[in-house]
Parts: C-alpha cells; structure tokens; sequence
C-alpha cells in the first residue's frame, strides 16, 4: 500500500513536467530536451537546503523556486531567440551539465554517495505519503483545469500562433519574444518545484536519478498522449508511466530472473511506440483539441493568409529598397 | 610547457573516436538537414560486432574490425531506409526528426541489452607493448588507432572534396530539385551517404577507449559531444568537423590535466550553449 501511494506520487509528478513540456512544446513550439536538468536542479537544491543547511521544507521550496526560476530565465535569454533544432541541443547540454554538477560537487551534493534523508514535510504519523499525495493531487488538477482554460484564452491562441508562425505574429505587434521567455521561465520553474516535491518522495538523492531516460519518458508521454491536446500530457502518463511502472512492475507476476528485463523492456518499448506515433501518427492518441478549435484554426488560417501576403509584400518592397541602396551588390547575390 | 606539450599529445590520443565520430555525423547532417542522434548507436553497434567476431567467433583482432564497420554500415542504412526515409517523405519537421531520432536510439539501445546485457564486454586484445618518447608514453594500440584514424580522415574527407561522389553529396544537400534535374538518384547517394557514416561510426565505435571494451551507452555518452562539435563546426563541414574535434580533444585533455575529467565536459557543454547564442539562432 506504502509503495502503491509512492508510486501514484511519482504518476502525478510525471503527469506534472509533461503538462509543463505540453505548454512549451504543443503551445508554444518550444523543444525542452532538458526537462530532467530543471527537475534535478529543483530536487537537489531542496535536497541541500533541507540536508546540508537545515531549513524548513517551505523555505526551501521558496528559494528553490527562486533558483530555477533566475537559472531558466538567463537560459531562456540564451537560447529562446535561436532555431528549434539549436535550442533543443541546447537544452539537452544544460541537463547533461546539471547531472555532471551533481557528481563533480561532493561538498553540496555528497556525488555518488548519495544525499539524504529528506523527510516528508507533513508531520503526522502514519497519514504523512497520503497527505502529500491529496497535495500532489490537488495541485495537478489545478494546473489542468488551467490548461484547459487556457486553450480556449487569448494567450493560449497567441501561443498557438507563435508555433506556427512566429515572424507573422511579431508582425501583427504582438512581443512574441517576451510572451516566449516568460512562458518558458515560468514552465521550467515548476518543472523545478515538482522536482523540489520529487525530493522527500525519494527521500534519498543520487546523481543516477537524473539520466536523461526521465526526458525521455516525458517526452514519449506528451507524444504519445498528443502533444497539441489540453489532455494529451495525462493520457500519455497513464499509458506509459501507469502501465508500465505501476501495472507491470509492481503487479504483475513476473518471476525474478525475468523482473531484471523489464526495465530494458520498458524503455525498448517506449522508443519503439515513439517511432511508431511519429511515423504514423504524428499528433498522438488524442490528436487535436476540439470541433470548435478547427473551425478558429480554419478562420485563423484565413487571417494567416492575408497576413503572409503583406508580410511578402512587406519584403518585397524592403527588398526593393535594398537593391536601389546597393545596387549591383544585391543584383549578384541573387 | 609541458602542459601544453603533453594536453597535446594525449589530446590527439584520446580525440581519435570523436574525429571519427563528428565526420561521420555531419556527413548524414549535411545530407538530410537533420541531427541523427541514433548516429550514436552505429558507434555502440561497431564495438558490439568487433566483439562478436573478436571474442564470439574468434576472429584475429585486427581483422574483426573490417567485418564489424562493414555491418554497422549496413545498420546505418537499414535505419535509413526502413524509419528515417519513410519519416522524411511524410514530411516530419526537423525538430520531430530529433525526437524520432532519439526514440529510435532508445529502441536500438535497448534491443541490445536485452540480446546481451548491460555488463561491459571486453575485446581480446593483442599484447600491449608500451612506447616511451621524450618523456611522453603511449601504448602500441593507442598509436595503431591514431594512425588508422588519420588514414580514415584523409580518405573521408578526400572523398567529400576532391571526388565526383563529394561533389553529387555537396549538390544534393543545397539544391535537391536542381541535383535531380542534372539526373542525380538521390535515394542512391542517400545510401551511399548512410553507409560510408555507418562504417565511420562502427569504426570510432571501436577505437573508443582505444580497443579495450564495449557497454551499451557508449554511444550515447559520445554523441552529444560529438553533435556539439558538428554543429560549432558548421553544418556539412567535414573540414570543420575534423579541425574541431582535435581542439575539443585537446581542450578535454588540457582540463583534465589541470582539474577533473568531468569538469571538461561542463566547460564544452557551457561553452556550447554559449556559441550557439553569439551564432544568433543560425546553426551554420
């Protein structure tokens, strides 16, 4: 029972960064290969405070916070502005940097020996891992129940916009650089608070627990699940996370020899599926959002139409203005 | 000066996989315009089939290398034409291309530890002779895997500029409608492309941790310094690629000598991230 509360846990926390990567990937277009970086920075830093420093778990979490939130925005300002495909590799070195950090630091994280014991910050006998669970519980449908107003907001459409064409809503004057980094500080400081709460879950800190295996099954949950649906992100926990790690590994019967496999299994099965829905199905179980979503999405198209004529003509004449400034030089570049 | 002298010479020793590694890489970046990150199991694969044919069949230990790269070729291909060609076609975005990449990577990874299991597995290596000049040492098959590697260089990047194959690889990767006109198969070259990356992959595979051992995430631990390097190098710039990877390994070497061998890595890693913002958005 214990250890089926434990793992509902980590469900909901799961179900957590892969609501936070729906928001910067099927939002806003934004690739975060690092999730595990902001997660293991939140969880280590509660970590320290509560271990090394002895403060109390809301102080922590407060600073915490703090922490991710100043870290992820000078990323954030690094890298926002670059190409898809560069600030996916950047993320995935910051993650990779965090976890080497963790090893290299032994005076704040103890390395391989481990960290801990981080005790749960609700202290009643016997109903503490219950009562943090109804904590989880309650934080993850609020953010969800967000979620899904904010598909149907302004800023959920305008997200939706910068994906899609980003230079096109710059040109109807919207900030889309701000509207970026704000979302993106904002999405990875709570990837960092669901770390600092994944830390008394744990209760015992080690850099194995920051591999990039935990990007990774976020990534395949969200993709799975349909990375542009409100719901997608929990679907996609459940099938993967719930299926595999609570179902399986926990009740099935499995014998010994055969129980080592199932992690292996596991994360075989998890890249397959993940070629599999690209190939064939490349906006998951649940696909888009809703009826009435289409038909903004048909209207919005018409808009988008129109604005892509001015912006060509916009160029057209820029480029126009160029070739009288610079003469032959332009002339030959083309 | 002896720091220099000697970040130099282990440098060079140590950098021969990611040579390798980081031209065949951007050989397949340049050609398809996306980054490969199952690349990194064409190296994993090299080691695990030099040591089938080494250990599993026997094979006199320079000879299973011919073998074992001609296989993680065919590997390279087969991955090619059965997921990414297919993905390609549907028109999958190249930071889908990514992702699809990375699970595919997980699946191979993992296929094999499944067939083998995770333990370190171990070539039988021919007797180890140790050489000694002006104070610097390096083992017989550290200098056999430095000089296989700059024969392997030179006849990489011979091919991409000085023959006709480089040139049909070079026209196809900056104008494909007009490579096609001039009546160029682009599904040949492709496989072509995917086959000589396999074997360089296969071949960087087993010269990492010069020919000692094989473990499943070898690969993996390789390809995000071996993708960083491409990319500060400049898309499709096997020149670059090579330049670059000598002065990450030096640079790796120099750090390691004055501080920890993890501490290089977060230095490249930062300085990485660091150029991709001065390079502002453009990976090229």
């Amino acid at each position: 029972m214990a250890y089926l509360i434990f793992s509902l846990s980590l469900l909901l926390i799961y179900i957590g960064l892969a609501q936070m990567l729906h928001v910067q990937f099927g939002l806003l277009g934004v690739p975060n290969f690092g999730v595990v970086g902001f997660w293991g920075l939140g969880m280590y830093s509660v970590g320290v405070m509560k271990v090394q420093l002895d403060m109390s778990f809301v102080d922590s979490m407060v600073l915490t916070a703090a922490l991710v939130a100043v870290v992820s925005y000078v990323l954030g300002a690094l890298i926002l502005r670059l190409e898809r495909q560069a600030i996916l590799c950047a993320t995935i070195a910051f993650s990779a940097i965090i976890a080497l950090l963790a090893v290299t630091e032994k005076w704040m994280t103890m390395g391989v020996v481990g960290l801990g014991t981080i005790r749960q910050p609700f202290r009643i006998f016997g109903l503490e891992e219950i009562l943090f669970f109804f904590f989880l519980l309650v934080l993850i449908i609020g953010v969800q129940v967000y979620l899904l107003k904010l598909h149907k907001s302004r800023l959920g459409r305008l997200m939706v916009a910068i994906r899609d064409n980003e230079e096109l809503a710059a040109s109807l004057g919207k900030n889309t650089f701000r509207v970026k980094i704000i979302a993106f500080t904002l999405t990875c400081t709570i990837m960092g608070v669901l770390g600092g709460l994944s830390a008394p879950l744990n209760q015992f800190l080690t850099p194995n627990m920051i591999v990039p295996s935990i990007t990774f099954a976020v990534w395949i949950s969200l993709v799975l699940g349909g990375k542009e649906h409100a719901l997608g992100a929990m679907l996609g926990v459940f099938v993967t996370f719930g299926l595999f790690d609570i179902l399986i590994e926990t009740y099935a019967p499995v014998s010994p020899q055969f129980a080592v496999l199932v992690p292996n299994i596991k994360l075989f099965l998890y890249g397959a599926l993940l070629v599999g829905v690209l190939v064939y199905r490349p906006k998951g179980f649940l696909g888009q959002s809703s009826k009435a979503d289409e038909v903004l999405a048909v209207l919005g198209h018409g808009i988008a139409i129109i604005g892509s004529e001015l912006c060509e003509a916009k160029n057209a004449i820029s480029k126009g203005v160029d070739r009288a400034l610079n003469g032959r030089k332009t002339e030959d570049d083309a | 000066m002896w720091l220099i002298r000697d970040s130099i010479f282990i440098g060079l020793l140590e950098a021969s996989p990611l040579i390798l590694a980081a031209m065949g890489f951007t050989l397949i970046y340049y050609l398809n315009g996306f980054i490969n990150f199952a690349y990194g199991e064409s190296i994993t694969f090299g080691a695990y089939f030099a040591v089938l044919f080494n250990v599993g069949l026997g094979f006199n230990f320079y000879f299973s290398i011919i073998p074992a790269a001609l296989l993680t070729g065919g590997l390279s291909v087969a991955t090619y034409l059965f997921i990414f060609k297919p993905a390609l076609k549907r028109g999958v975005q190249p930071s889908e291309m990514i992702i699809l990449s990375v699970g595919l990577s997980f699946m191979l990874r993992y296929g094999l530890v499944l067939i083998v299991g995770a333990e370190n597995i171990y070539l039988a290596e021919p007797p180890i002779a140790f050489f000694n000049f002006a104070g610097m040492g390096a083992t017989n098959l550290q200098l056999i895997a430095l000089i296989l590697v700059v024969l392997i260089a030179l006849n990489l990047y011979w091919l991409v500029y000085k023959t006709g194959f480089g040139e049909v690889i070079r026209g196809l990767a900056n104008n494909e409608e007009l490579a096609q006109v001039s009546g160029i198969n682009p599904h040949k070259v492709s496989v072509r492309v995917w086959f000589i990356a396999g074997v360089v992959g296969g071949l960087s595979g087993i010269f990492s941790g010069v020919f000692a051992l094989a473990y499943p995430l070898m690969g993996w631990n390789l390809i995000l310094i071996t993708i960083m390097v491409s990319i500060v190098a400049g898309v499709g710039s096997v020149r670059g690629a090579l330049i670059a990877s000598i002065i990450a390994g030096i640079l790796t070497s120099f750090i390691t000598l004055v501080s920890k061998p993890l501490y290089a890595e977060v230095v490249l890693l930062s300085a990485f991230i660091l150029i991709l913002w001065r390079r502002g958005g453009r990976l090229a």
